[in-house]
């Protein structure tokens, strides 16, 4: 779980270089994230989808949905 | 006293259309958006070997072959672009040497998107001055190879292509560039730019090859152009005496069909009389008020005697308007 969670944290700073001045933790909201909007989302999308090997619909990654909610969705789509 | 009249336009848009379901780095889904989002449908992309002289010299032979201009009889030729050939020289050298234009001066501008605006205004300026007898002003843009492919907020909404216009120094007429009106908000510089390959980080102090790439913050953008496009044309229509029912064509800036619906809706002004070619080329950037100005005249959505407004917003932040009697 600590390396999914390590891995979305890269994936969010990569493609948001302004999350480097938030700390990004499980309960952090993706909304939260600066410059976050449903275009800039679809940039997470195709990452998490390159880095692990599961399909993530886009209407999982909604404002509210938070980082330990993503990474436990991966986690069970990846066990 | 001397107007800048168009005598010709042209354009050029490469062979290769890439359409949103071509898209495949983007989810199924995600390509849906685009055009839910943009209006666009496809996209002309530059050939590998195609850099943005290229596109602006077959536009610009385009436009002076409609012209029957010789390119020796230029005076100046100035390229409106903000994806350049290289850092230096001006991508305009390129285009006058290959063109054969050997007496022009030649030089490049880069407002961003308003690039196609600004140079209008620049063109009227120095062909009222005396400066030159005429100038071809060619916008020309490849944003297909400084957008970063796997970049959703740039990269599916941009497309490659050049506009030109001919403008030639007339007397005694009511047709011509008729008024300018142009702005810039630098404050607001960071919304739309290229972060890095300059001096501000040049690449050894870049810490990803990311940022060499084009980035936009296309929510706040899209704030900015509804309300400052708009804004500016009730400027200049202001100023000129002209209400916005008795323009017959407006040549926006193709960014987005949502930004020039609301323009029309915020001017009461039908949406018909805005030409629109997005879905089909995507965001030529500053190449798009040309592009759109040489369709419009080519299919006959405005014709001779015509008022046009040309409007544009983008990078800078900058926006401008032009009011042209062809």
């Amino acid at each position: 779980m600590e390396d999914i969670l390590r891995k979305i944290r890269a994936g969010i700073l990569e493609n948001f270089p302004d999350a480097a001045a938030v700390a990004i933790t499980p309960e952090t909201k993706l909304g939260e994230i600066p410059e976050w909007d449903s275009i800039a989302a679809v940039n997470l999308q195709t990452y998490l989808q390159e880095t692990f090997p599961v399909r993530i619909p886009l209407d999982l990654l909604t404002d509210e949905t938070a980082v330990g909610e993503l990474a436990t969705f991966i986690k069970k789509r990846t066990a | 006293m001397k107007s800048a009249v168009i005598r010709a336009t042209g354009s050029h848009l490469p062979a290769r259309a890439v359409a949103n379901e071509d898209l495949e780095q983007f989810s199924p889904e995600a390509r849906e958006m685009i055009f839910q989002k943009t209006g666009v449908r496809s996209r002309r992309q530059a050939a590998p070997e195609e850099c943005t002289s290229d596109l602006a010299l077959l536009a610009a032979r385009t436009c002076l072959d409609k012209a029957g201009f010789p390119a020796v009889e230029l005076d100046g030729v100035v390229v409106a672009t903000s994806s350049p050939d290289r850092m230096q020289p001006a991508t305009a050298t390129r285009v006058q040497h290959n063109l054969g234009a050997r007496r022009a001066f030649a030089f490049d501008i880069n407002s961003v998107c308003s690039g196609s605006t600004f140079g209008i205004a620049l063109a009227d300026a120095f062909l009222r001055a005396g400066q030159a007898e005429n100038l071809l002003l060619v916008g020309s843009e490849v944003y297909s190879k400084i957008t970063n492919p796997k970049d959703f907020a740039s990269y599916p909404f941009f497309g490659d292509g050049a506009g030109a216009v001919l403008f030639a120094a007339e007397s005694g007429t009511d047709r011509g560039v008729l008024r300018s009106c142009m702005q810039s908000d630098g404050g607001l510089s960071e919304m739309i730019c290229v972060p890095g390959g300059g001096t501000m980080l040049p690449f050894e102090r870049m810490d990803s090859p990311r940022q060499a790439y084009f980035r936009m913050k296309g929510v706040d953008v899209f704030g900015f152009a509804v309300e400052k496009g708009p804004e500016i044309i009730r400027r200049l229509l202001a100023e000129a005496g002209v209400a916005p029912r008795d323009v017959a064509g407006y040549l926006c800036h193709q960014a987005n069909i949502n930004i020039i619906r609301k323009i029309a809706a915020s001017l009461d002004v039908p949406e018909e009389r805005f030409f629109v070619n997005i879905h089909e080329y995507g965001n030529t950037a500053g190449a798009s008020v040309l592009i759109a100005l040489d369709e419009a005249r080519t299919t006959g959505a405005v014709g001779p005697g015509d008022l046009v407004v040309t409007v544009s917003f983008g990078g800078g932040l900058s926006w401008g308007a032009n009011l042209i009697r062809l």
